[in-house]
């Protein structure tokens, strides 16, 4: 299990994650959501090592990851929130260049990179370079290499970004597999929809506190409202759109 | 509008990774100005206590000439891909209603400022303070003279360059297009900084090559601007160095013309690099050593940062290397000595810099197994694709040269040193090549001085030395090998001890402290 406990982390003395607790069990989707400057992007690059607490701890099955940051990375599969990768490289090159750097070796590495880009239909992209590529191949191209050593913990940041609706479906239909398989899956995205058909549990953050972690069907009870998207509505401010809308249409006239 | 798209255009000469990979084009712009105007007010401070005239006069005169030449076309090298529209523009700009004409119009007002800020920067002291310089008396003259010679001589090269690059647009279609254009724009880079280390041999030839009425008057483009410079000031009543000036003005006159129609034409959109299969021939059994070195291939060859970069010390090289064969028969055994030391600092600086830096998340995730792999990679890859390539490249020369013993010795010898220079320039190295942020402000500029006066020169020397000394007994060249084997076996063993000591790559540079104390005590 992945535990997030009191998490702070702060630039120039304030706050931008706040005492931010919460558990991502294995076999399960756990959806992070909120808004932008939430907190999110932070907390997943606590979680990943590539940021530092000013505050808490992330364990892994009851160890600190930053004890021992290799045996965590070994389990961990990442999708970034922007889509950075070695614009120069192609996608098979990258996901050799991947492959390998977790230890897996250069025939296997192969095999299962130019199966995963057939089977995210990228096989006749696969020696085209990456700048080539459309914002959702780009996307697919770190699915893969995030899947590439089959890790435990998968930490998928709006991986559905400029992803095609076909995509989109394969993409839950997979989460729900390897939450079959056991593994432990945090789940972050901007789209209410998706969370709320993909994810057992959600973790709402604002302003950098946690505003709820349960269930979904639990928080739609306890709040009584229908829909994930009520919920997130209720539990953050919002600006009333609808006059910004307005707003908008006036600014341009 | 037009002022914007100027504006726009000319903002976009700047907006490259190269000037500015820390994300400050401004601070970029304003330090490479700053660097480029420092040569011509040190040489023209230099040259002003001596008052010339005459061939002295003319040889002088020639390298401002030659540095504005050379400078220019080093800023145009630079901005290759931004010489013409581009798919870009195109497509940010295609959708709102600004008609080709005017596109193409602020695009070459933007270039023009552009090619005239520098022009004017590189040679400004130059020409402020040349009247001193030149013996005569006539100020006015002699200023307007100077100003008018390295003016149209830079703006010659600034054209010609940019008509090169028009003719393959204009020529080549597709990947073509592309793989010429990559290769022109590699040659151009090279060749121009060789000219900046060649150039003064050749401006104080001058008179000889007068004398001699060598073809270096008719085909060498330094020349004609220093005849056209003769023309407007004569020091030498030398009809043919004036004469070799008659073919500046046609020139310039065609290289601009070529550049316009080409202009109008504009660049061809080339596909992407390739689309096929790229064949690995290398595949190292550790996985992770696989990955980086082939990274390091791969990122070598693709990036355009670092492809310049590499041909910059290229043409220091064969500069180093004309200048050494030239220097007599000595000059055939510090060759390959030169020649690596050269390629090993040029690697060492072009792995400091970053290739799309905000791409190495996935080394810093992926950071799993024990630094001396990632650096045994980094080591392996430059034995195996820069001193391999350099001693076979020289191995003909050699067996042509000397004995087959011989040849061999020298080649072994050569080879054996290029290694020890490796493992010593790479004994700090803790970073997989590219992937670590550089803040060029760190540079110790002396220490480089220093380092690279000595391997050009003393490192050389002493070693060819030494070369010749051990080839005479078959002894002491065995104990130099099994001394330098020793040494190999330190260098690892304090490689070793320092990874023991920081056991983790560096993805990230030190930035100097907020505040620099002096380190003082009270005792």
């Amino acid at each position: 299990m992945l535990e997030i406990q009191h998490v702070t982390k702060r630039y120039r003395n304030i706050p931008v994650v706040d005492d931010v607790s919460f558990n991502v069990r294995p076999g399960e989707i756990t959806g992070y959501l909120g808004p932008n400057g939430s907190g999110k992007s932070t907390t997943v690059k606590i979680i990943t090592t590539l940021l530092e607490p000013t505050l808490g701890k992330v364990l892994l099955d009851g160890r600190d990851v930053r004890e021992d940051p290799v045996a965590f990375k070994r389990r961990l599969g990442y999708v970034p929130e922007e889509a950075i990768l070695y614009s120069y490289l192609s996608g098979l090159e990258y996901l050799q260049l991947m492959g390998c750097l977790r230890g897996i070796p250069p025939s296997v590495t192969d095999k299962r990179a130019n199966d995963l880009l057939d089977l995210f239909s990228l096989h006749s992209y696969r020696h085209a370079p990456i700048s080539a590529y459309s914002k959702g191949m780009k996307q697919r191209v770190l699915i893969a290499a995030a899947l590439l050593h089959d890790p435990d913990v998968l930490i998928l940041d709006e991986p559905l970004s400029g992803i095609d609706v076909t995509s989109a479906q394969l993409f839950r239909h997979l989460l729900n597999e390897l939450a079959r398989k056991g593994k432990t899956i945090l789940y972050i995205s901007h789209v209410l929809e998706v969370v709320e058909k993909a994810c057992a549990h959600v973790v709402i953050i604002y302003k950098g506190r946690i505003r709820a972690a349960d269930s979904v069907e639990r928080l739609r009870d306890l709040m009584h409202v229908p829909s994930l998207e009520e919920i997130f509505s209720q539990l953050v401010e919002q600006r009333d759109l609808e006059a910004v809308a307005r707003d908008i249409v006036t600014a341009i006239a | 509008m037009h002022r914007q798209l100027v504006r726009h255009f000319f903002g976009r000469f700047f907006d490259t990774e190269s000037l500015s990979p820390q994300g400050d084009p401004q601070a970029g712009v304003i330090q490479t100005l700053g660097i480029l105007a420092v040569p011509s007010a040190f040489f023209v401070l230099l040259f002003r206590p001596l008052t010339l005239w005459g061939w002295n006069l003319v040889g002088v005169r020639y390298l401002f000439v030659l540095y504005s030449m050379i400078v220019m076309g080093l800023v145009v090298v630079f901005e290759w891909d931004a010489l013409f529209l581009d798919s870009r523009d195109y497509q940010i700009l295609t959708p709102a209603p600004i008609r080709r004409l005017s596109l193409l119009s602020t695009k070459a007002a933007a270039l023009a400022i552009f090619l005239a800020m520098f022009l004017a920067d590189i040679n400004f002291f130059g020409v402020l303070f040349w009247p001193g310089v030149d013996g005569g008396s006539n100020t006015f003259a002699i200023l307007t003279a100077h100003m008018t010679a390295v003016l149209v001589a830079g703006l010659f090269s600034a054209l010609g360059v940019a008509s090169i690059h028009g003719v393959i647009a204009t020529v080549f279609r597709g990947r073509l297009y592309r793989r010429v254009s990559v290769a022109a724009q590699t040659l151009l880079m090279g060749g121009l900084v060789m000219m900046m280390f060649v150039g003064p041999l050749v401006a104080f030839r001058t008179e000889e090559f007068v004398r001699t009425n060598s073809p270096i008057l008719r085909w060498f483009p330094g020349s004609w601007f220093i005849g056209f410079y003769e023309q407007l000031r004569p020091v030498t009543k030398s009809a043919v160095l004036a004469g070799a000036g008659s073919r500046a003005i046609p020139a310039i006159l065609i290289a601009a013309a070529i550049f316009v129609l080409t202009f109008l034409r504009g660049a061809p959109v080339a596909p992407p690099a390739s689309v096929r299969a790229r064949r690995r021939f290398v595949t190292l059994a550790s996985p992770v050593q696989n990955a980086v070195f082939h990274f390091i291939g791969e990122s070598i060859t693709r990036s355009v940062k670092h492809r310049l970069f590499l041909a910059t010390y290229g043409g220091l090289g064969a500069a180093l290397a004309v200048m050494a064969l030239a220097s007599g028969p000595e000059g055939i055994l510090r060759l390959p000595l030169t020649l690596s030391f050269i390629l090993i600092s040029a690697l060492r600086a072009a792995f400091q810099f970053p290739s799309e830096l905000k791409a190495n998340w996935a080394f810093q995730l992926a950071e799993i197994h024990p630094v001396g792999e990632y650096l045994a990679a980094t080591r392996k890859w430059i034995v195996a694709c820069a001193i391999a390539p350099l001693f076979l490249f020289l191995a003909p020369v050699e067996f042509l040269r000397f004995s087959p013993g011989l040849a061999l010795f020298h080649l072994a010898y050569g080879a054996t040193l290029s290694l020890l220079l490796m493992e010593g320039m790479f004994l700090g190295f803790r970073k997989v090549p590219f992937t670590c942020s550089h803040l060029p402000g760190k540079v110790n500029l002396t220490f480089l001085a220093v380092i690279y006066i000595y391997g050009f020169t003393t490192y050389s020397r002493t070693m060819a030395a030494l070369e010749q000394w051990l080839a005479g007994s078959p002894v002491y060249a065995a104990m130099f090998f099994v001394a330098a084997a020793a040494s190999l076996g330190g260098v690892a063993f304090l490689r070793r001890l320092a990874i023991a000591r920081a056991p983790s790559l560096s993805f990230e540079d030190d930035a100097d402290p907020a505040v620099r104390t002096l380190g003082l005590t009270a005792e």
